[in-house]
């Protein structure tokens, strides 16, 4: 029995040392799998390192308007990504140079000197120096205290030019990849990036603000010009048509005064000859008497003299129109003079006060440092008449117009504004257009506002125009104020 | 065939006769491994051809009813020396449901190399279902076995079917099992 078990006892013997084998082999792949999981789960760490890092770096273009947010941002990441705690940038604009505390340890660590910052900021690439190529002892001695014993820079250029340098501290014991630093590099490049983008975007902005700017000043320079020219043509051609009415006006004229006088003598005769014929029964009588009761000649005396009144009206009439359009042609002539403006609108008022006394109620709002205007007194006090009037026009029942006179910057400013109907937008671009009126054909000739404004601008000044339809209308006024020599 | 199958028979030897038997079973087959059988170790198939050839004669046992018999054992000896843990399962049913799937499948993991038979249980009711069988080795006579043993542990009765058959020149074996219990 001894035997046939000490046979067995050898096959298992025979079997373990086989089992052992086995399990030697099978913990050596286990160890080497190990191995490789460990080496491939390093490189994974690495890459999201890496990748963490750029999407840091990517997200900056967030904070892009704010400069030192973003080189924080760049530095801190940095920092973390290549497994250091220490490091501080400085920012170089407008020929000064800010330097920020370190980060990972606060005020106390020295700056570079300036021979630093200059060989730095001369650098186009990163760089690792250690402390004792900096030949600045002071610093050398505070950065070896704290551990640190290299530093890595890190330029960031704008536009060419290197503004912005990251400092990164190194301790003694950092062993940092090359391909880890050219990372950083490159991400340097895309924070250059953001900042040069940054610039541009400003740049942009400005300009825009600039060019809208212009193109209002343009625009307005424009519609002054349009109207100018309306004005400097119509102004030559009322010259011509003045100058061509008046001769015959001045016969006409004349003529009817001739008229008025003969009809005063004929109609005294006829007067006496009724009175004669009245008092006789001859044939020349009678035939008289005929002749008046078929021609009436009471009435005919009466509607001659009716008429003659209705031809010195229109004469009239006629000669104020001509007196209007001669003022296109003829603004510059007169020598100008200093006059107060406050004084002008006082003298205007008393002369329009019977047209506006009955339904406008006139407050006054002068400023009274105002400075004086050279100019033409009576122009601008037919200016003034003529907003006045055509103020109260604007009212239909009671109303009020408010006057103010005022100084701003070099400007006097006059200011009229009433309670009446408004002019309507359609209507606010021809209100200064010689001959336009909204009024009817015998009440105005829509030549005020035209001649206004060709005073005004003789004068160097400028009319402004606000309305609503149905509140009521505002005139501004600018002219040049006198400066004063003391 | 796995080292552990060796390992089986050798119990089984040792169960049902001696030590001295299953000596001279291994002299007579003049295996190539001398009879030193490891778990996970894989062997020729004629060594256990050879070896359970020499053991029924030896016996005086008829080969099918050797194998048989071997297979109830078998099932014992996995479960509880066997590599794998057979898991909750209450029925045959439930164990064969997941042979391939489960207990094949751990069974590869830890030695790819190993062949292992393919199985494929269809469920008809609950207490019976259609069994395919495919192997290389065309022992359905040892996995009639293995079943047999299966359904004694889980206290179970098993009446066998076995209308398809690879030594008839079937593609596959295919039984229909019907199961009674467990009580």
């Amino acid at each position: 029995m001894s035997d046939a078990y000490k046979k067995a006892y050898e096959r298992e013997r025979l079997a373990r040392f086989a089992a052992e084998k086995i399990l030697d082999e099978k913990t050596r792949e286990v160890q080497s799998s190990i191995e490789m999981i460990q080496y491939q789960f390093n490189d994974l760490m690495q890459q999201k390192k890496e990748s963490d890092y750029l999407l840091s770096v990517a997200s900056l273009t967030k904070k892009a308007d704010d400069f030192s947010l973003v080189v924080e941002g760049f530095l801190l990441a940095s920092i973390e990504y290549l497994g250091v705690s220490m490091g501080r940038y400085s920012i170089l604009k407008n020929r000064s140079l800010k330097v920020s505390d370190v980060y990972g340890y606060g005020k106390g660590v020295g700056h570079l000197n300036s021979e630093n910052y200059k060989s730095i900021y001369g650098l186009r690439r990163k760089n690792i120096i250690a402390i004792n190529e900096l030949k600045n002892s002071d610093l050398e001695a505070k950065l070896q205290d704290i551990g640190v014993d290299r530093i890595v820079f890190i330029p960031i250029s704008c536009f060419g030019k290197v503004t912005t340098v990251c400092e990164i501290f190194l301790p003694k014991d950092a062993f940092i990849k090359e391909e880890i630093l050219e990372q950083c590099e490159v991400s340097s490049y895309q924070i250059s990036n953001i900042l040069e983008g940054n610039e541009n975007k400003k740049k942009l902005e400005k300009s825009y603000i600039e060019i809208k700017s212009s193109h209002e000043k343009i625009k307005y320079a424009q519609s002054q010009l349009v109207q100018s020219e309306k004005m400097a043509s119509l102004g030559q051609l009322s010259a011509g048509i003045a100058h061509e009415i008046n001769n015959p006006i001045g016969f006409v004229v004349s003529n009817i005064g001739t008229l008025k006088e003969y009809m005063g003598a004929i109609s005294n005769y006829i007067m006496l000859s009724n009175k004669l014929v009245s008092a006789s029964e001859s044939d020349i009588s009678n035939k008289m008497r005929a002749i008046d009761e078929e021609e009436n000649f009471s009435f005919i005396i009466d509607d001659i003299n009716e008429i003659i009144s209705d031809c010195d009206s229109g004469l009239f009439r006629i000669k104020e129109i001509v007196a209007n359009l001669k003022s296109f042609s003829r603004l510059d002539e007169e020598e100008k003079l200093l006059f107060n403006i406050n004084e002008c609108i006082e003298n205007i008022i008393k002369v329009v006060w019977n047209e506006l006394k009955y339904k406008v109620d006139l407050k006054r709002n002068f400023s009274y440092e105002i400075p004086m205007i050279r100019g033409h007194e009576g122009q601008i006090g037919q200016v003034i008449m003529n907003m006045l009037v055509n103020a109260s026009h604007a009212i239909e029942t009671q109303g009020e117009v408010f006057v103010e006179t005022r100084q701003e910057d070099n400007l006097v400013k006059i200011i009229i504004t009433d309670t009446g109907s408004g002019i309507s937008d359609e209507h606010k671009s021809k209100i200064f257009d010689p001959f336009f009126t909204t009024k009817a054909v015998d009440e105005g000739t829509g030549l005020g506002l035209s001649v206004s404004y060709g005073i005004i601008e003789s004068h160097g000044g400028e009319i402004k125009v606000r309305s609503k339809v149905g509140e009521g209308t505002c005139f501004e006024i600018s002219l040049p104020a006198e400066k004063h020599d003391n | 065939m796995q080292g552990i199958i060796f390992n089986a028979l050798e119990e089984f030897v040792l169960e049902n006769a001696d030590m001295e038997v299953w000596n001279s079973v291994i002299e007579d087959s003049k295996v190539a491994s001398g009879g030193a059988y490891t778990s996970g170790v894989s062997y020729d198939d004629a060594e256990v051809v050879a070896l359970a050839t020499n053991l029924c004669e030896k016996l005086g046992v008829a080969l099918n009813d050797g194998l048989k018999m071997f297979g109830e054992f078998l099932f014992g000896f996995l479960l509880s020396k066997g590599p794998i843990e057979v898991g909750n399962y209450q029925t045959t049913q439930m164990l064969l449901a997941e042979l391939e799937s489960v207990i094949h499948r751990n069974v590869k993991r830890i030695h790819p190399d190993a062949y292992t038979p393919f199985f494929e249980y269809t469920p008809q009711s609950e207490n019976s279902g259609e069994l395919i069988y495919r192997s290389k080795r065309k022992l359905c006579v040892v996995a009639e076995g293995l079943i047999q043993g299966a359904a004694k542990h889980y206290g179970q009765t098993v009446a066998f079917d076995h209308f398809h058959c690879t030594h008839n020149g079937d593609e596959n074996c295919q039984w229909v099992l019907i199961f009674s219990g467990p009580n």
